[in-house]
């Protein structure tokens, strides 16, 4: 079967818009990475003389340049081919981007060989397919802008392509130019009025859609830019520190404070005696499905003022990718009581920063572009090299779904020896901080209980503060914070009760890491800051493990949090961003009101216009419906197939007596009616005066319909 | 005007592949955790929303009302005046008397008034029309149609295609004797009476004393001198495609009559009863015919001299 010969396209404008919506969409997949220089310039200048190469030869295709796109499209597979089998292939996450550079070199090859309507349409879906990938490997707002004219020419690509089908056709009412005129400022309206209908139903669907990512099951990205390996393999090394890293050697004279983005807690010790304030920067962003918070490491070892890892031996983990992680040491006997499920958090690091590897509660598997990994006794983990910005890796952790029933039912007596040990061994603190947990917990039935019972106390008397006076030597942190200062930020307060956890013989340990983030609605991804460093307590469960637990936030577990819409926090995100001068309001309201008032205006004259131009019944075909009520109310209404002379024959022959009248009237109104003369007022008075003759004649009578003989 | 409400009617191949596209982007933007391509995707199902409501809302408020000549015949262009009401843009129309005798679509921005042709392929006497207005604008992703019932003022007759039928007109000696005294003088036709003008009726034949006398068009009624009669009884009882073969058969037969100056009568069923007269026109014989339906002819009491012939469904008699 041979197809039909395609019709070249004609619509200049058409093309145009294809053309922009091809190159929007190719320079978005390239500002995320896609292709070298050399597709920058095939997007930027090849796209255009694809496009006016294959418009100039719509009507005659030389056969040559058909052999140049077959001879390219086999030539770019080969390219394809020879940069893939020299790469150490993990998954699709690796294959994005060259296939992703293949697709837009044959875009060019497509764009030459485009001279009817079906090319030009296929090439404005790949473009949908080019934003599509650039929008899985947008991390940031940067694509905003591409969207936005990507969405505009596909809108008019559409609508114009609409109206270059609609020109095939003959044209019903002849059109004059200036009809033309109105048609073409029309296709523009219609453009900007689709364009605002899909940005308002596109947001309310945003509103509602669901969230990205909660199947994951597709890339798992890891990249190192350079793998420049850590001091000391295994340890912890945090570059954000900058000089003012607490485990260097202090300089006379000079008081330990934050002088840099990074966090002290991200180090082999944590003084609570030291200050500042967190700033702003950007550290990383992070893909996951749902909240959690990253953990870095713990510490299991209190001295009344600083924190440290009593353990940094580490455990090697080799392995190709996902690289296994094998439960930690401290991670207790596997848990049993609660289900899991699985997370998949890829993170994309922005800022320098420490060697550990965060992680959701509890890692299992570890997508990293290393082969060697330390794994910490506490189930921490560590990179040998360091994790400049531009790293990703992505780890999968076995989340325990845990809820406050299964933490209410979990048994106390059975934690093993080890971390009972190290765990939940008396703590270095004062005894009326001993005194006061014994006290506080002294209603609660169960460990949880007695959780819930501290965090309550604390939150009734103490306050959240990063404003905190300095700690006096020789003071016992959390003394000083619960009984004199009162005020503190997440050291303070998660040490505090982790402290008087194990004062009540609970095991229990000061995490750090980072809080969530804020969850950007639109890549998806939390950004992570500086300021969202954290410190929070961990308490141990038998058979149920470790689990988080924050008095100065809310931790969310696991088996109760989700996200349920794409939207979710979309106005707050845009709103926080967003700043609206105070005269914004004033200057909208009358913009609205003014554009109500020119609407309605438009629509109260087009009213009357319409109004106006109603075109009202003829007189001659009021008269013939007058003679039909009159006909059907004697009892002979009109057939379908009758002419007007043969009603009235029909009629006069029911009642002979009008039959002048009835033929005075169907012949008028026959000639009138079919004559291009308009009638005479001799003619209307002769109807009228027949009509209403028959009416005076024919009131109150009412026949049996007339029957026809057949064969008469 | 009956005119239903609109009704999507097909779902176009930019469509289907943009629906496509949106479900693929779904899957991928739940197996990759791309938070833009669920922007991407939510964008894409506003314009599949739009494409597939926008066109629907046009076409409530449009309207149409149509017009055609009275008469038409099977094979020939029929052109019919198309009257748009309401506003939208991008509307593609056609009328069809029938379901297989559609014009060919055309193009219109309502409101707007122009005129289209079609080739009516069935007999008979047609009501109405059927204007269908068809809509996938702006987007080109939906169509939706809306069928309008148009009332014709007069209902449109269409007439049989007339097959090509020799007729030798008989020319009996009973004939001769009846015509012979009518001859005038000038061996010419002479004057019966006079009748009302009916469609199709020479100017040549116009009365007018008697038209000026009664004010409606009066044409005289000719009998020649040698003027040959013929009945031809149409008998459309059998099978569709037969019947419609012998509707033609009889059309070609009567003017093939009455071109060789025959006075032709036709006896027809019309719907309810059974027609028995004479036709002195093309246009006439076209009407007659059209109005013919499957039914006992009656050929009623046949004088001398005329001759008979029937066209039935099976064939010439």
């Amino acid at each position: 079967m041979t197809r039909a010969p395609e019709i070249p396209e004609e619509s200049l404008s058409f093309r145009i818009a294809v053309l922009v919506a091809l190159m929007t969409s190719g320079c978005a997949a390239l500002q995320q990475g896609v292709g070298s220089p050399i597709v920058w310039a095939v997007v930027l200048i090849g796209y255009p003389l694809a496009f006016f190469v294959a418009y100039a030869t719509r009507h005659r295709r030389p056969p040559l340049l058909r052999f140049i796109v077959t001879a390219g499209a086999v030539l770019v597979l080969m390219m394809f081919t020879a940069s893939i089998s020299g790469q150490a292939l993990s998954g699709f996450a690796s294959l994005q981007v060259p296939l992703a550079e293949v697709f837009l070199w044959l875009l060019l090859l497509h764009g030459i060989d485009s001279p009817s309507r079906r090319g030009l349409l296929i090439a404005l879906l790949s473009s949908v397919v080019l934003i599509a990938v650039a929008g899985v490997l947008s991390l940031t707002m940067a694509i905003v802008p591409y969207l936005v004219v990507w969405a505009i020419a596909a809108v008019a690509a559409l609508v114009l392509a609409q109206r270059s089908a609609l020109a095939l056709l003959p044209d019903l009412a002849a059109r004059t130019p200036r009809a033309r005129q109105r048609a073409a400022a029309g296709s523009l309206t219609a453009v900007l009025a689709i364009v605002l209908v899909m940005a308002v139903v596109g947001a309310a669907l945003f509103m509602f859609a669901p969230v990205a990512g909660t199947d994951r099951a597709l890339t798992f990205p890891a990249e190192l830019p350079q793998a420049e390996s850590v001091p000391v393999l295994g340890g912890l090394a945090n570059p954000s520190l900058g000089s003012s890293d607490p485990t260097l050697p202090a300089q006379p004279g000079q008081r330990k404070s934050r002088a840099s983005f990074g966090y002290f807690g991200f180090s082999n010790q944590l003084d609570t005696a030291t200050r500042g304030r967190p700033d702003n920067t950007l550290v990383m962003r992070v893909r996951a499905s749902a909240p959690d918070y990253w953990r870095a490491q713990s510490f299991d070892r209190w001295d009344g003022r600083v924190w440290t890892a009593s353990r940094t031996r580490p455990t090697v983990i080799r392995g190709s990718q996902p690289i296994p992680i094998p439960p930690a040491p401290d991670d207790g006997p596997p848990f049993g009581s609660v289900g899991t499920d699985q997370l998949v958090q890829t993170y994309y690091v922005e800022r320098t920063g420490p060697n550990a590897i965060f992680a959701a509660a509890t890692p299992a598997k570890l997508f990293f572009s290393d082969r060697i990994v330390f794994q910490m006794p506490d189930g921490s983990l560590r990179a040998g090299v360091q994790l400049d910005a531009g790293s990703v890796y992505t780890v999968v952790s076995q989340r325990r779904l845990v809820t406050v029933d299964a933490l209410r039912a979990s048994d106390p007596v059975h934690a093993p020896d080890q971390i009972q040990r190290l765990y939940a061994s008396p703590p270095v603190t004062t005894a009326r901080v001993r005194d006061l947990a014994t006290a506080i917990t002294a209603g609660a039935s169960t460990n949880y209980d007695k959780i819930v019972a501290l965090e309550n106390w604390m939150g009734a008397h103490t306050k959240y503060t990063l404003n905190i006076p300095p700690l006096p030597p020789g003071k016992d942190a959390v003394d000083q914070f619960l009984f004199v200062d009162h005020r503190g930020f997440c050291e303070q307060i998660g040490t505090s009760l982790v402290v008087m956890l194990r004062a009540l013989g609970i095991p229990a340990r000061l995490t750090v890491g980072y809080a969530t983030g804020e969850r950007n609605p639109f890549t998806g991804l939390y950004e992570v800051r500086a300021k969202d460093a954290h410190a929070w307590a961990e308490v141990y469960f038998p058979g149920v493990g470790w689990q988080g637990f924050d008095p100065t936030a809310h931790v969310p577990l696991a088996g109760d949090s989700s996200i349920d819409a794409a939207g979710t926090g979309a106005l707050a995100y845009l709103s926080a961003r967003i700043s609206i001068p105070p005269w914004a309001p004033i200057v909208v309201a009358v913009l609205a009101l003014a554009i109500a008032m020119a609407v309605l205006g438009r629509f109260v004259i087009r009213r009357r216009s319409r109004r106006r131009d109603r075109v009202e019944p003829s007189w001659a075909a009021t008269r013939l419906a007058r003679l039909e009520a009159l006909g059907a109310h004697r009892g002979r209404a009109r057939s379908p197939g009758e002419t007007t002379p043969e009603y009235a024959q029909a009629l006069a022959r029911l009642d002979p007596l009008a039959q002048s009248h009835l033929l005075d009237i169907a012949r008028i109104l026959d000639a009138v009616m079919f004559s291009p003369v308009p009638e005479r007022a001799e003619d209307r008075a002769v109807v009228d005066e027949a009509l209403d003759d028959l009416a005076e004649r024919w009131r109150g009578v009412r026949d049996a319909p007339e029957r026809v003989l057949v064969g008469s | 005007m009956r005119s239903r409400l609109p009704a999507p009617a097909s779902l176009s191949r930019p469509g289907i592949v943009l629906a496509a596209v949106a479900a693929a982007l779904y899957v991928i933007a739940r197996s990759t955790g791309a938070g833009w391509d669920i922007v991407i995707l939510c964008a894409i199902s506003a314009i599949l929303v739009i494409g597939a409501t926008w066109p629907g809302i046009a076409l409530l408020g449009v309207g149409a009302s149509a017009r055609t000549p009275q008469d038409a015949t099977v094979g020939r262009l029929l052109p019919v005046t198309i009257e748009l009401t309401g506003r939208a843009r991008g509307l593609r129309v056609r009328v069809s008397t029938d379901p297989a005798s559609t014009s060919d679509w055309s193009r219109a921005d309502a409101p707007c008034t122009g005129e289209t042709t079609l080739v009516p392929t069935v007999r008979g006497v047609f009501s109405g029309l059927l204007v269908e207005v068809r809509s996938s604008s702006p987007l080109g992703l939906v169509a939706w149609r809306r069928r309008i019932r148009v009332q014709a003022l007069r209902p449109l007759e269409v007439a049989p295609r007339p097959l090509a039928v020799r007729y030798e007109p008989v020319r009996g000696a009973d004939h001769e004797a009846n015509a012979r005294p009518r001859a005038s003088s000038s061996g010419h036709e002479e004057t019966r009476g006079v009748r009302e003008y009916v469609d199709g009726d020479p100017i040549r034949l116009v009365h007018w004393p008697a038209t000026a006398r009664t004010g409606a068009v009066m044409v005289r009624e000719l009998e020649g001198p040698q003027r040959p009669r013929l009945l031809v009884v149409v008998d459309l009882r059998g099978h569709e495609p037969d019947a419609e073969t012998a509707a033609s058969r009889a059309a070609g037969l009567a003017l093939a009559a009455l071109a060789s100056g025959t006075r032709v009568d036709l006896a027809t069923v019309e719907p309810g009863c059974a027609r028995n007269g004479p036709v002195q026109s093309p246009l006439e014989i076209g009407r007659r015919l059209a109005r013919a339906v499957p039914g006992a002819p009656s050929s009623g009491p046949v004088g001398p001299g005329v001759e008979v012939r029937h066209v039935r469904a099976g064939g010439l008699a």
